[in-house]
């Protein structure tokens, strides 16, 4: 995985260590930005690229945990990788509970911190690729018709054509249109392809049962 | 009926009935001379009533003057054993002026018998009748005085004065019935018996003499005296009874040991208590060595000490081991003192021992516990000490760390960037002098630095805290009162470290008053003279000091917030004691605390 173009975002208030882990990282290729204070950090525009967040842990003003709470109130993604000058266990515990990607103390190994920061970015392009598949199958469907969504449902459930045509008292040959189109349009090589999409977007499938078939067979 | 003999017979009457009864108690109790002299007293008083009562009646000269003789002779045994029984029961320390009176009176009882006419009268030369107011007659003797009675003139003198002396001394020891009923009834009746004899003399009074009246009545007294005393006997005999059961009962029941040991070093009295705290029985205890009852390493010491007892008496308090029946050793702090016998040769020593050693085990526990309290508090000290060390150093190592290894990873490019290497390395210079730092203001808190002194106001060094404290007090609406004294000298001391400890109380007033309603945010500085310092008092209204965190809250690493490192305080108390001030905390009466610290007032400068 190329890490180039991923951002870590350092916060600590103090100077020194901001600029010396800036230093190492930006040794590693990493794009880095650095911010004195929680407040500052808050401050900043959304970042919607992949990144993570390297976070002193006892900092006046808002702290490390209190920063790491208002970012989960707020639905940021980024992976949040703490750094704490001696291990107060009662702090880690609460950070590590609000869903903290790492806790490392200071001094903290350039290995230690490479290796922290690589699996948090690792973890969080594989939930961020996972997002951008989900978006753009929920973008796929948005393009469907009515009539294609229908039979989408029907298809995912197992239904055959034959079934699918009889249900919707259309001719087995149109149901066979729709359903290329829906592959189309889907960009599903296969039915397979199809079904773990709609998994994804969480599309309800539509069963035929016996009865509606006889039901619909009588009217 | 004759008055005269009726009287004078009665008085001998009454004065032989009291020498019965004198010489009755004394017999009783032979070694009480007091008796015999009384008895003596009372014999002779009523002698002289008897010759007096001849001499009235007597109308021979020869008899008149051998009766004058005799009578002299009963007044000399009735005064001498006066003097002796006031020397007796008044306790005189007048000895001597007794023995002159004596012997004054011997030499005057020798020419009362040279003299025909006895001490009085060289010779008497006529026997006068006269007659009573109520018509009796009676005798009365003329002649030249004899110059001798000058002798017992001047005895009789000397008796007054021994005897005022001797009742004062009583009187000064608080035996006031002795003194009145002895000392005043001599004196009274003696100036009653010679101021009327010179009433007689001189013609004014038309009665015989009436010496032996007054002798009775001192001889009455002294009965009394001494017969109330005898009376009181049976009170002594049962308080001393009761004295003495008060005593029994003490040893039968009292939770100490007593023992008395002889010269020998032999228990020979041991009370109930000794037994039950030895188990040993009566029987084993009696004349039982005491050196057997204590371990064989403290029995060498002991003998050497019962030795020293014989000579020097044993020393008040000590200490020894009580082996007990069962093998059991207990503790028993004795006190102990030297007995004689009425020869004054050294007869032992009484000792009363309480058993020690549940309370000496206690404090051994408690002594115990306290040295581990005491490790336990420098171990958390420590502890403490090293977690804050462990924050501030952190940081700087961090940066190193981080520096030096982008530094590494620098090189290990083709191109070095040299410029970018000079940064880093010197960041990493930068740094190491930091944690160097952090180490250095460590020990500046932790030891006596050397304070630079100068002369300040007070009031300006603490106005220039509060400017710097301004927007914090601003912030969080708190008041601040002040109350400085006009006449507050300058005072000679760190100004830093005097803002320090002004900053350091007014934070923890701030603190204090966090939770406090916004309205009632008050701070109080107060400065006044007292007791040649300086005492400045720093009062919050806020939530007050748990009085359990009173005693530690000047500690290093004692803190109360939970953030804090618990230094402010103990630094504080380390400026203060620095400049020979004092520190203290305490809580206010209606809520909030008291911080007062002072500083002694220095010789003005020029």
């Amino acid at each position: 995985m190329d890490e180039k173009n991923f951002t870590l975002f350092i916060i600590d208030d103090d100077a020194s260590v901001r600029k010396s882990l800036r230093r190492l990282l930006q040794a590693h290729q990493y794009q880095v930005e650095t911010f004195a204070s929680a407040e500052d950090y808050l401050s900043r525009e959304n970042y919607s690229g992949i990144g993570a967040i390297i976070l002193d842990l006892s900092m006046p003003g808002l702290d490390g945990i209190d920063l790491q709470a208002r970012l989960m109130d707020s639905g940021s993604p980024l992976p949040i990788i703490f750094l704490t000058g001696h291990g107060d266990i009662h702090s880690s515990v609460v950070a590590m509970k609000q869903g903290a990607e790492n806790f490392l103390t200071k001094p903290v190994d350039e290995k230690e911190l490479l290796a922290a920061v690589h699996e948090a970015l690792v973890n969080y392009a594989e939930r961020h690729q996972k997002q951008l598949d989900a978006e753009t199958i929920r973008q796929n469907i948005a393009t469907l018709t009515p009539r294609e969504m229908e039979i989408l449902r029907y298809v995912i459930s197992g239904a055959m054509n034959k079934q699918i045509a009889h249900q919707l008292n259309i001719a087995e040959k149109t149901v066979k249109v729709h359903r290329g189109r829906v592959l189309e349009k889907m960009q599903a090589k296969s039915v397979i392809a199809l079904l773990r999409m709609c998994d994804i977007a969480r599309v309800q499938a539509l069963t035929i049962s016996p009865s509606e078939v006889s039901l619909s067979v009588k009217n | 009926m004759n008055w005269l003999t009726v009287a004078w017979s009665m008085c001998a009457g009454v004065c032989v009935t009291l020498a019965l009864m004198h010489s009755f108690l004394w017999s009783k109790n032979r070694s009480e001379f007091a008796y015999l002299l009384s008895t003596l007293m009372a014999l002779s008083a009523g002698a002289i009533a008897i010759t007096e009562l001849s001499l009235l009646r007597t109308q021979s000269i020869a008899t008149y003057q051998l009766l004058l003789q005799w009578s002299n002779l009963f007044v000399y045994l009735l005064i001498i054993p006066m003097v002796w029984l006031v020397y007796v029961r008044l306790d005189s320390s007048q000895r001597w002026l007794a023995q002159i009176i004596t012997a004054m009176w011997s030499v005057a009882l020798i020419f009362n018998f040279i003299s025909p006419g006895s001490l009085v009268y060289t010779h008497v030369e006529e026997i006068k009748r006269q007659t009573t107011y109520w018509g009796e007659q009676f005798s009365v003797a003329v002649g030249p005085a004899n110059p001798w009675v000058l002798l017992a003139n001047i005895a009789v003198l000397l008796i007054l004065v021994y005897v005022l002396i001797a009742a004062i001394k009583a009187w000064r020891r608080r035996e006031q019935r002795r003194a009145i009923l002895i000392g005043g009834g001599v004196v009274v009746f003696m100036l009653f018996g010679g101021i009327h004899s010179m009433l007689v003399d001189s013609g004014i009074v038309a009665t015989p003499y009436m010496v032996s009246f007054a002798y009775l009545a001192i001889v009455v007294n002294m009965s009394y005296e001494l017969v109330s005393d005898a009376m009181q006997a049976p009170k002594l005999a049962r308080e001393v009874e009761a004295n003495q059961k008060r005593w029994i009962d003490l040893l039968n029941n009292v939770q100490l040991a007593v023992i008395a040991i002889d010269p020998k070093g032999l228990i020979t009295y041991h009370n109930p208590f000794f037994e039950k705290l030895t188990g040993y029985s009566t029987k084993e205890l009696y004349n039982r060595s005491t050196l057997s009852l204590l371990p064989e390493n403290e029995r060498a010491e002991l003998n050497l000490r019962l030795e020293d007892m014989a000579q020097t008496g044993p020393r008040p308090h000590s200490q020894w081991t009580v082996v007990c029946a069962s093998g059991e050793e207990r503790q028993l702090a004795w006190s102990s003192v030297r007995q004689v016998d009425n020869e004054g040769n050294y007869s032992g020593i009484l000792s009363v021992g309480a058993d020690i050693t549940d309370g000496l085990l206690a404090q051994k526990e408690l002594q115990h516990s306290q040295s581990e309290l005491e490790r336990l508090t420098r171990a958390s000290m420590l502890g403490e000490l090293a977690s804050a060390l462990a924050h501030e150093l952190n940081q700087p190592l961090t940066a190193i760390l981080s520096n030096s290894q982008a530094a590494l990873r620098f090189m290990d490019n083709d191109q070095v960037d040299m410029g970018e290497l000079h940064d880093i390395l010197e960041d990493i210079v930068r740094d190491d002098k930091r944690a160097g730092e952090v180490i250095h203001s460590m020990r500046a808190m932790l030891r006596k630095g050397e304070i630079k002194r100068e002369w300040f106001d007070l009031k300006h060094a603490l106005d220039e805290v509060l400017t710097i404290l301004h927007n914090e007090l601003d912030a969080k609406s708190i008041q601040v009162e002040l109350d400085f004294s006009e006449d507050l000298p300058q005072i000679e001391a760190g100004r830093v470290e005097i803002q320090q400890v002004l900053m350091n109380l007014l934070l923890n007033a701030v603190r204090a008053l966090q939770s406090t309603p916004t309205e009632q945010r008050f701070i109080q500085l107060q400065a006044h003279i007292g007791q040649g310092n300086t005492v400045c008092t720093i009062i919050d209204h806020g939530a007050g000091i748990k009085a359990e965190d009173i005693p530690n809250i000047f500690t290093a690493f004692y803190s109360t917030n939970s953030t804090g490192m618990g230094m402010g305080l103990a630094i504080c108390k380390r400026i203060i004691e620095a400049h020979g001030g004092t520190i203290e905390a305490k809580n206010r009466e209606k809520g909030g605390s008291i911080f007062s610290f002072t500083l002694p007032i220095r010789p003005d400068h020029g």
